[in-house]
């Protein structure tokens, strides 16, 4: 190694500053102040500057550590930023290897080898030595930070061309063009814990660039919510199918009287029962209103409730419109075992309505028969829906802020 | 997710399957229209089509 470093004060800010690859260092920058200054010039002349420098390097320079049994010491680095993404590049520097650069994306360390020859291009295509190396992306990059010494002139401002290209066994070539020169650059990706252990620095849980969050991901909330889902289903599965257990007709007049009629018996043999009645009308611009009420044999409890069948069909300036449901049904929920009583009141009417009660219906509205069924052990969807909604929500709201969250970042 | 929260997560779970298995055995269910603990919540309206 190079056992003569020069020992030099900064002209800007007075902080010591050592130039230890001395006949090739051509900037130094002083890590105390910022300033760039010329390290061909014995004065250390003034290039720019700065009033902002902080040790930000992962490896401290000066700090010397063995790659390949190279020995390499830590001289200059830079914070360059560029195609969506920034990383910090350190110089390293041996009197008899020369240069090489040790580039940290956050999540892999690749050492850089300045080339000293150019590869063979040919369109998208690089070849050097043997390797195909593929272009990728071209983007200008920027210095965003710089301390050390180097053997280019460089500062903070300074932008490249770069393009790179993918090769063999996860390495790359980088091209980098300015004004005055073009420099190649081959890259080797590093094992984990290669750089670190040679430099004696602690390793850092990668950065997360634009992947995701994988290890935040509520999927087990969402393996949990899938079983409870194929529980719910299985719970429905073997509950009590529903069984019809009277199915019968009362017929109503349109605009006539109420039509009152008791059906039975209704058997529910289960300590509780859902019930669900049905009443259906083949009918347009009608509707019947129909009332139904079970009543329990023995202790004429009677549970009541309502539909409308109904149908209606128009034009208007949007064109035909259809509404109604024909065939509505009520539900009854947990009714006791017993034996029941099906009570049914209905009333028809037709659209448009009389201009008067006073006038009679039309003669020619016929009668309009309204089948009705009863079920037990009906099987209430309502509930299957509700469970699935309590149950889903909390991981579909992970998802949503998961997700968010990743978008954001 | 922390522990606690997972185990919280499925507590929750269990307890609506069992409340739903309890709801279907029974016939119940917060949406009917009539019988033990459910009804009154929908009000039939007039006839006539609501088409404007």
């Amino acid at each position: 190694m190079n056992d003569s470093p020069r020992a030099l004060s900064c002209p800007n800010c007075g902080a010591p500053i050592v130039v230890r690859a001395v006949g090739n260092t051509v900037t130094v920058v002083c890590g105390n102040c910022g300033s760039s200054l010329d390290a061909t010039d014995p004065d250390l002349t003034i290039l720019k500057q700065s009033i902002a420098a902080g040790a930000r390097s992962r490896i401290p320079l000066g700090t010397r550590g063995f790659l390949a049994g190279i020995e390499w010491e830590a001289i200059g680095f830079l914070e360059r930023s560029g195609g969506g993404g920034s990383w910090q590049e350190t110089l390293l520097f041996n009197p008899w290897e020369g240069y090489r650069f040790l580039v940290d994306d956050g999540e892999t360390w690749r050492l850089g080898t300045p080339l000293d020859r150019l590869p063979t291009e040919a369109g998208a295509i690089a070849t050097l030595g043997g390797d195909r190396f593929t272009r990728t992306e071209g983007y200008q990059a920027q210095v965003d930070f710089v301390v050390g010494e180097f053997y280019w002139r460089v500062a903070v401002g300074e932008t490249v061309d770069v393009c790179d290209y993918e090769g063999p066994r996860e390495a790359s070539l980088s091209r980098e063009a300015n004004a005055a020169e073009v420099a190649w650059t081959r890259l080797e990706p590093q094992a984990d814990g290669v750089v670190e252990s040679a430099f004696g620095i602690a390793p850092v849980a990668p950065q997360r660039s634009a992947g995701l969050d994988d290890a935040r991901a509520p999927t087990f909330n969402t393996i949990v919510a899938g079983i409870a889902t194929f529980l719910l289903l299985a719970v429905l599965m073997l509950a009590p199918w529903g069984v019809t257990v009277l199915d019968t007709t009362v017929v109503v007049i349109p605009d006539g009287p109420a039509a009152a009629a008791k059906f039975g018996p209704v058997a529910l043999d289960r300590r509780r029962s859902g019930v669900a009645v049905r009443g259906s009308a083949d009918l347009e611009n009608a509707w019947v209103e129909l009332d139904f009420a079970l009543v329990n044999r023995a202790t004429q409890e009677r549970y009541e409730a309502s539909a409308t069948a109904e149908h209606y069909r128009g034009r208007d300036s949007d064109g035909e419109w259809t509404e109604g449901d024909r065939r509505p049904d009520v539900t009854f929920a947990a009714l006791p075992r017993g034996s029941y009583d099906l009570v049914v009141e209905a009333t028809a009417h037709v659209w448009p309505a009389r201009q008067s009660w006073e006038q009679p219906a039309a003669a020619s509205e016929p009668p309009i028969p309204v089948p009705v069924t009863v079920t037990r052990n009906a099987t209430f969807w309502g509930v299957l829906w509700l469970a699935l909604i309590v149950i889903w929500a909390i991981p579909m709201t992970q998802w949503f802020f998961w997700y968010q969250r990743n978008n954001d970042e | 997710m922390t522990l606690v929260g997972r185990i919280l997560f499925i507590a929750w779970c269990s307890l609506v399957v069992i409340l739903f298995a309890m709801a279907v055995n029974n016939g119940w269910s917060p949406f009917a229209d009539s019988g033990r603990g459910g009804g009154g919540i929908f009000v039939r309206g007039g006839g006539g089509p609501r088409h404007k």
